[in-house]
């Protein structure tokens, strides 16, 4: 099956080297310290962060950081047919473990000692990178909740299909079994925070995915604090007159 | 990353699931975009976009719609239909109506640039979608067609197409492209679709520039200029309307007396059945021998399993053609019955793909050959009989099929085959009946066609046909009925307005379906080949059944030669290592070769070593990456040589003149040097690989060059006796180095096997063949081989070690243990030990064993060893297949040249892949310039071009699978065209010729025939069950009249006595036995081979006998100068001296003086002959001036067979008779010369040839029976009145 035409473009009419749509909306949810809802594509994503609050259970405690608990799960509904997820499974325990991992090098644990950080991440509905669509939720809704932070944490998923590097893989691209990379990246430093990829690629493939990946990662960054400066310009005018 | 899409949408697609049976809907996004290029050459309105495939100066650009495409996709893929766009929506519908197998068809006509058709994507175009809009009609128009377009895809099948009329998004995309290419070029919107509503529709897009036709009127008007393309529209057209018309004067496939086909099962049958086990996929392969009888291997995940389906009989077979791939349902197991035609033993028949796949090295016709042999030749319903039963369902099938699967047919059924051994099997062998002793095998039904192997066939009207109905010239339809020229093809029914012109003429058909109430499908001609019986005709059908095109080089890519007279450019010189003065070039090719790719060079250094250089034509600086020149000769893959002409894969002018390294030109090569010391000789060092600029001094060819090394006088040779020495040291320094390389190969464990191959030499006037060479091995041969390997190699590694995972090597796999079964009876039979096949230095070092034998029997062994090979292929070495190159470089081993690494590197003129190996190769010197610093310190001025276009894995990949389609297809139409021209020269010049028994069976012998490289069937039982014997010449044959018996026991065939129970005869396994071949043939398939067995006293046999003896004699006591690889090699030296020095029996002796004597009264008869031939007074003999037809030739070539069996007496009549003419004409004519040297050496020869079958008979056991042979014997000779020179 031929994933881009020879004209170069892909079944849903990108070129490899383009990103799918990006929408994000913050603070959708005001129970919540923080929460984000992200959209890439047709992968919609959303995030809640508790926090920083006491360390429930007191043995867990950390005298010098703060504690990062971070949970995943799928809606029964997010992919084509219903089906349920019990919420230990070996999915989700994974990827609760990967997004927790890379935001907790992003996170400056050491001002906030002996105090717990939640993050609570729903799939809504899953076309292919709904890693990369986690961490960037998740990293907006710690933006969103003030939970200080070196960097947005962008990610960003890449394949190699036909012959060519694609990036941000939906579904149908997903499901060929061609190999596919997640990075995470904390753009201004230009640190990986998370790789991880499935199948295998010879070493010079590798590293022009692994190049567009980052690449895709640095475009979703600025797409990202876009939107971060206009809520924080939205939320300056509504709580009240400021000179900008 | 800036995304340059523009708009994003949402859309709800339904997909449905074969497995769960489900359909389940799919949201998919779909980005619109602006930037999408129209494709047409100088947009007007400024598309940025390189290389549009439009032309600018096409007179229209055409839109099909998806039926269109469907429907016309023959005639668009004739390379006249240029300047066709094809949109994205209508390629996806035809892809869901079309199966999995013609997509790369359907791909190529976009993606070939020569055909100068472009893709385009409508379904992300931002403006073709809003003015969609505009185009869909309104839902209140109850008419018009209220489906949007089919972007939404239904992938399912239960949902049914909804076209009524144009289709909306077409229309839309034909009013934008009219638009932006500013009314500059018409555009034309191909639909059968229109209704008269859609009239409307059509007035306003004429306004716009677009016109709507349906297919008549479009071709009607604008290909009224070109009747290839009206008659091909002609015949499809008729083929689609033959289902709803029916002809009245169709004589003979009309709805017969009873019943039908039975149906197909529908689509989710047939999958259940395949989930349930009840059902099998497989490819339908028919028996050559009982085309009404065929088998299916099914396939298990695309790997056939080892037992096969019997489907006998036209109502099983259910219109099944050869090479379908089809779904086979098991019967009953009271229903199996038992072939007519054994089934050659499964462990032999290669393992087949899903698909029909290419014949592997052990051919199944062999096999079945073989097989037919344990059973008997069998009366099979040839298409003639059944043409005249008619319809299945009376009288022929005692079984009824029912039609819900039995009970018995649940899961999968065990199934033993049966077909092991049959020997039990006698000579009776009638159609039907269960009274058959043989052994019922698996029978079964097709339920379904999954795929359709569709292919060409070339065919011809029946005699009585055309007879009939070639006086009609009314130009009404007529139906007719074409035989294919393939056997297992069933005749095709034709309708055509002009049978006057198919009378007589070979022509290609194309099966467009089989109904169910026709009792054969039909199909339409797609052109005219040529007449029958014509030898050009003849082997431009072998072509066209084995897939070749031969079209000649488009226009576009003449134009991309460079012009003549060329010469290199200055900067390409200073560009390259210039190798013209210092370095001794020379060139070895066979005599009259003008396409010269390869020169040898040597240097002799200061210092004691040299440079040994091998240079090839720098092919790839002429053919850039994806020019059109490049595509077409990736299209052709190689050049194939038939007997009489050769279809290039690069024009002429490259081939012989630019690429083509001649002698006294300076021309640009890639160049191969290895450091060389001469003491050893070993290669020192790196081999230096780059492009140069050489200048070859001396074309040689192989005769020339052999004589040079021996040290003879070689007058051609330019520079006199001191640039001969030269040459003479580089060429010994050159035959020590290649002996020193194939010494090392063959440590390794080389193999040298037989190579088949005969050329004929044809008559310029008739060009029917004169005489058969067999390919003559000089030494120099065996060094220019071993050096080109040797380059190969070199090459091979180096484009590996830089690209590990995307470069071209060859590959050759070990062969299969269980082939070598035949070989190792062979071994058995003649005492020589256990054969060893655990690697290719064991079965080297078992078949060296054979070389204390018989020079005959050792190329028969060879050549049965070499039928056990399996075949050497191009494959990429990023292949998935392949390990992915990452597990190392075990996966590209070469078998038979025990190599690590090997391509094809040193004949880019004549092969494609090698074209690609040099850019490889370029490629890999410009990075390992950087990385090694070893290679070439000259910079690469095509770079760029060069690096960009090396291929991606996968398509590297389809390219590999693509060139050893095409070699294999090459290889096979040189095989049939051989064969051709065998047959045809055999009539002319029969001869008796030896042959070694390789295989025994009950009905006959397989037999090998070294001096053609044939192994064929010889029959020594008829279909009746008659005795076949060896003819000699007499009425009853070799055997006489008694009662005989034929019967096998173990590795030997008896003949015995019934009464007497004594052994007349018997042929054992690898015995020598003297053979008759025979062309026989009918008018509408090819001529086959026909072996029969000689007695020792025909007549044929005794002058063949004697010049074997002759020819033995010479070459035993003949010398051979220079080292020549064991076995083989120039036989030279002066026979005086070896004569003198043997002093052997007086016997001997006296039979060498008289041997001399023989042969200078034969050379003087030539002599004479010759003198008179220059005289040029002779009359050409009983030759027809005019071209023969092969058929014709056949019939006299019977005529003559009658001839021949008269005896020496009517030679002599003969003779007396031709002398007549001679006294009257005064001179001698050729017909009186060669008869009289015909007497005049049976006359010699009778004798000694008489004394030697008296000897042998004398050595077997049965005296008495010896005595009574005797007798009859002298009684024979008395008989014969012919005075014997000798008395016994």
């Amino acid at each position: 099956m031929e994933y881009v035409s020879p004209e170069g473009l892909r079944l849903d009419g990108r070129r490899p080297k383009e990103v799918r749509q990006l929408k994000c909306e913050l603070a959708v949810l005001h129970r919540a310290d923080g929460s984000a809802y992200l959209e890439m594509g047709n992968t919609k994503v959303l995030a809640t962060v508790y926090g920083p609050h006491e360390v429930s259970q007191r043995s867990q405690s950390l005298h010098d950081r703060a504690l990062v608990h971070c949970e995943y799960s799928m809606a029964t509904f997010s992919t084509g047919e219903r089906r349920r997820r019990p919420k230990g499974d070996r999915r989700s325990v994974e990827l609760s473990l990967v997004i927790r991992q890379s935001m907790e090098a992003a996170i400056l644990t050491h001002l906030l000692p002996r105090t717990q950080i939640d993050i609570y991440v729903q799939v809504l509905q899953a076309d292919g990178g709904t890693r990369a669509a986690c961490i960037n939720a998740a990293t907006l809704a710690l933006a969103d909740a003030g939970v200080p932070m070196r960097d947005l944490v962008a990610s960003c998923a890449a394949g190699y299909l036909n012959g060519t590097p694609l990036l941000d893989l939906n579904y149908v691209e997903d499901s060929a079994g061609g190999p596919d990379l997640t990075v995470a990246l904390l753009p201004k430093a230009e640190k990986v925070t998370l790789l991880q990829m499935d199948s295998k690629l010879p070493l010079d493939t590798f590293e022009a995915v692994l190049g567009l990946a980052m690449d895709g990662c640095k475009a979703i960054a600025a797409h990202m604090r876009q939107a971060l400066l206009e809520h924080t310009r939205k939320q300056a005018v509504v709580r009240g007159p400021v000179r900008l | 990353m800036e995304s340059k899409w523009v708009a994003r949408q949402v859309r709800v697609a339904t997909k449905f699931r074969k497995r769960t049976q489900a359909v389940s809907l799919l949201s998919e996004e779909h980005y619109l975009r602006d930037d999408i290029p129209c494709g047409a050459q100088d947009c007007p309105s400024g598309c940025q976009q390189e290389s549009p495939p439009l032309s600018r100066q096409a007179s229209h650009y055409l839109i099909p719609d998806a039926q269109a495409v469907l429907d016309y996709q023959e005639i668009l893929e004739l390379p006249q239909l240029t300047g066709v766009i094809y949109l994205a929506s209508v390629i996806k519908e035809v892809l869901q109506k079309v199966n999995q197998r013609k997509t790369p068809r359907l791909k190529s006509l976009y993606s070939d640039r020569r055909r100068q058709s472009s893709f385009f994507d409508d379904q992300h175009c931002l403006y073709t979608w809003l003015m969609r809009q505009d185009y869909t009609p309104k839902p209140d128009h109850p008419s018009k067609s209220i489906s949007p377009h089919p972007i939404n895809g239904s992938q399912n099948r239960g949902i049914p197409p909804k076209k009524h009329g144009l289709d909306a998004g077409i229309q839309a995309t034909a009013a934008w492209f009219a638009e932006h290419l500013q009314q500059r070029t018409l555009i034309v919107v191909l639909s059968d679709q229109l209704t008269e509503a859609s009239e409307g529709v059509r007035q306003r897009l004429l306004r716009t520039g677009v016109q709507v036709l349906s297919g008549s009127e479009y071709f009607h008007r604008f290909w009224r200029h070109d009747s290839e393309v009206l008659e091909l529209f002609e015949a499809l057209d008729h083929s689609r309307t033959e289902a709803t018309e029916a002809l009245p004067s169709e004589p003979r496939a009309t709805i017969g007396k009873g019943t039908s086909y039975p149906p197909f099962l529908p689509a989710h049958a047939i999958e259940d059945g395949l989930s349930d086990g009840t059902i099998r996929v497989g490819v339908f392969q028919v028996s050559r021998q009982a085309p009404d009888e065929a088998f299916v291997r099914p396939s298990n995940k695309g790997e056939a399993s080892r037992h096969e389906i019997f489907i006998p009989g036209r109502r099983l077979q259910n219109r099944a053609l050869q090479g379908d791939l089809v779904a086979v349902r098991l019967l009953p197991r009271e229903q199996w019955r038992s072939p007519k035609v054994g089934r050659p033993r499964g462990s032999h028949v290669a393992e087949a793909a899903a698909v029909p796949s290419e014949d592997p090295i052990l051919g199944p016709e062999e096999e079945e050959v073989e097989a037919e042999l344990e059973t008997g030749p069998a009366e099979a319903q040839s298409n003639d009989e059944l043409l005249k039963e008619g319809l299945p369902g009376e009288g022929s099938l005692r079984q009824t099929v029912t039609g819900e699967r039995s009970g018995q047919s649940n899961g999968t059924p065990k199934v033993g085959v049966g077909t092991a051994e049959r020997g039990g099997m006698e000579g009776s062998s009638h159609a039907e009946g269960e009274e058959k002793q043989g052994e019922r095998v698996p029978t079964g039904e097709v339920v379904g066609i999954v795929q359709r192997a569709a292919r060409d066939y070339v065919a011809c009207l029946q005699k009585d046909d055309e007879k009939s109905l070639g006086s009609t010239d009314s130009g009404r339809t007529e139906a007719v009925l074409a035989v294919p020229m393939d056997r297992r093809i069933p005749f095709v029914r034709l309708r055509t307005r002009q049978v006057a012109r198919l009378a007589g003429q070979r022509f290609v058909v194309r099966v467009d379906g089989w109904e169910r109430d026709t009792a054969f499908p039909h199909g339409h001609v797609a052109r005219l080949v040529g007449p029958i019986g014509d030898l050009r005709a003849e082997s431009e059908s072998l072509l066209v059944e084995n897939g070749i095109e031969v079209a000649p080089f488009s226009t576009g890519a003449l134009q991309e030669l460079p012009p003549t007279p060329w010469s290199i450019p200055r900067v390409e010189i200073s560009a390259r290592r210039d190798l013209r003065h210092d370095h001794r070039a020379c060139s070895i090719d066979p005599p009259g070769s003008k396409d010269v790719d390869d020169v040898l060079s040597v240097r002799w250094l200061p210092d004691g070593t040299a440079e040994v250089g091998v240079h090839i034509a720098d092919v790839s600086y002429f053919v850039r990456h994806n020019s059109l020149l490049d595509l077409e000769a990736r299209a052709r893959g190689t050049t194939v040589y038939l007997v009489d002409r050769r279809f290039d894969m690069l024009p002429k002018l490259l081939a012989e003149d630019l690429c083509s390294l001649v002698g006294g030109q300076d021309r640009l090569a890639v160049s191969v040097v290895w450091h060389v010391d001469p003491s050893g000789p070993s290669i020192v060092g790196r081999p230096w690989f780059g492009r140069t600029v050489i200048h070859n001094r001396h074309q040689l060819s192989y005769p020339q060059a052999q004589a040079i090394l021996d040290g003879r006088n070689c007058p051609e040779v330019s520079g006199g006796e001191s640039e001969r020495g030269l040459l003479q040291l580089d060429l010994s320094l050159l035959a020590a180095l290649s002996r020193a390389l194939r010494g090392r190969r063959e440590a390794a464990g080389a193999l040298e096997l037989a190579s088949a191959e005969l050329r004929f030499e044809t008559d310029a006037a008739t060009g029917a063949p004169m005489k058969v060479i067999t390919k003559q091995e000089l030494q120099v041969n065996w060094v220019v081989a071993e050096l080109m390997i040797a380059a190969n190699s070199a090459v091979a590694e180096r484009i590996f070690s830089t690209f590990p995972s995307t470069s071209l090597l060859r590959h050759h796999a070990p062969p299969r243990p269980d082939g070598f079964d035949r070989l190792q009876e062979c071994f058995e039979a003649y005492g020589l030990g256990p054969l060893d096949v655990s690697s290719n230095r064991a079965l080297a070092q078992s078949l060296d064993r054979t070389r204390a034998l018989d020079l005959t029997v050792q190329n028969a062994l060879r050549a049965i060893a070499t039928r056990a090979m399996s075949e050497a292929q191009y494959i990429c070495t990023g292949a998935a297949s392949n390990g992915g190159g990452l597990e190392g470089s075990s996966g590209f081993y070469h078998y038979g040249l025990a190599l690590e690494f090997y391509t094809h590197f040193t004949s880019p003129i004549r092969r494609y892949a090698d074209v690609l190996v040099h850019r490889q190769l370029i490629a890999a010197l410009e990075d390992g310039g950087l990385r090694n610093g070893s290679a070439s310190s000259f910079p690469e001025r095509n770079a760029e071009p060069v690096r960009r276009g090396l291929a991606s894995a996968p398509k590297l990949e389809e390219i590999a699978d693509h060139l050893n389609e095409r070699h294999r297809a090459s290889k096979r139409s040189q095989k049939d065209c051989s064969e051709l021209y065998l047959l045809l020269y055999l009539q002319n010049h029969t001869s008796a010729e030896k042959a070694i028994v390789t295989s025994v069976h009950p009905h006959g012998l397989m037999v090998f025939v070294p001096k053609y490289d044939l192994r064929g069937p010889v029959y020594l039982r008829d279909k009746a069950g008659k005795l076949v014997p060896p003819s000699d010449g007499a009425e009853n044959g070799a055997w006489g009249t008694a009662h005989l018996a034929l019967q096998k026991e173990g590795n030997s065939l008896r003949v015995s006595d019934v009464r007497t129970g004594s052994v007349v005869h018997s042929y054992g396994l690898m015995q020598a036995v003297w053979v008759e071949l025979r062309a026989d043939g009918s008018r509408s398939h090819m001529p086959t081979l026909k072996i029969r067995l000689l007695a020792d006293s025909h007549p044929a046999v005794r002058a063949a006998a004697a010049a074997e003896a002759e020819a033995d004699f010479l070459s035993r006591y003949g010398g051979s100068v220079g080292a020549v690889p064991r076995g083989r090699g120039p036989v030279a030296g002066t026979r005086a001296a070896a004569i003198a020095a043997m002093g052997r029996e007086a016997e001997e002796t006296a039979k060498a003086e008289q041997m001399k004597r023989d042969e200078e009264t034969a050379r003087a008869i030539q002599a004479l002959e010759m003198g008179a031939a220059a005289a040029g007074q002779l009359p050409r003999g009983t030759r027809p001036k005019q071209r023969q037809s092969v058929h014709d030739v056949i019939e006299s070539f019977k005529r003559l067979v009658i001839e021949e069996r008269r005896g020496d007496q009517e030679v002599s009549l003969e003779l007396a008779r031709a002398s007549t003419t001679e006294l009257l004409m005064g001179v001698r004519t050729h017909e009186t010369i060669r008869l009289r040297r015909r007497l005049y050496l049976l006359q010699r020869r009778a004798s000694q040839a008489r004394a030697k079958r008296i000897r042998s008979t004398l050595a077997d056991t049965d005296s008495r029976q010896t005595r009574r042979e005797v007798r009859e014997l002298k009684a024979r000779v008395a008989a014969r009145k012919i005075v014997p020179v000798e008395k016994v």
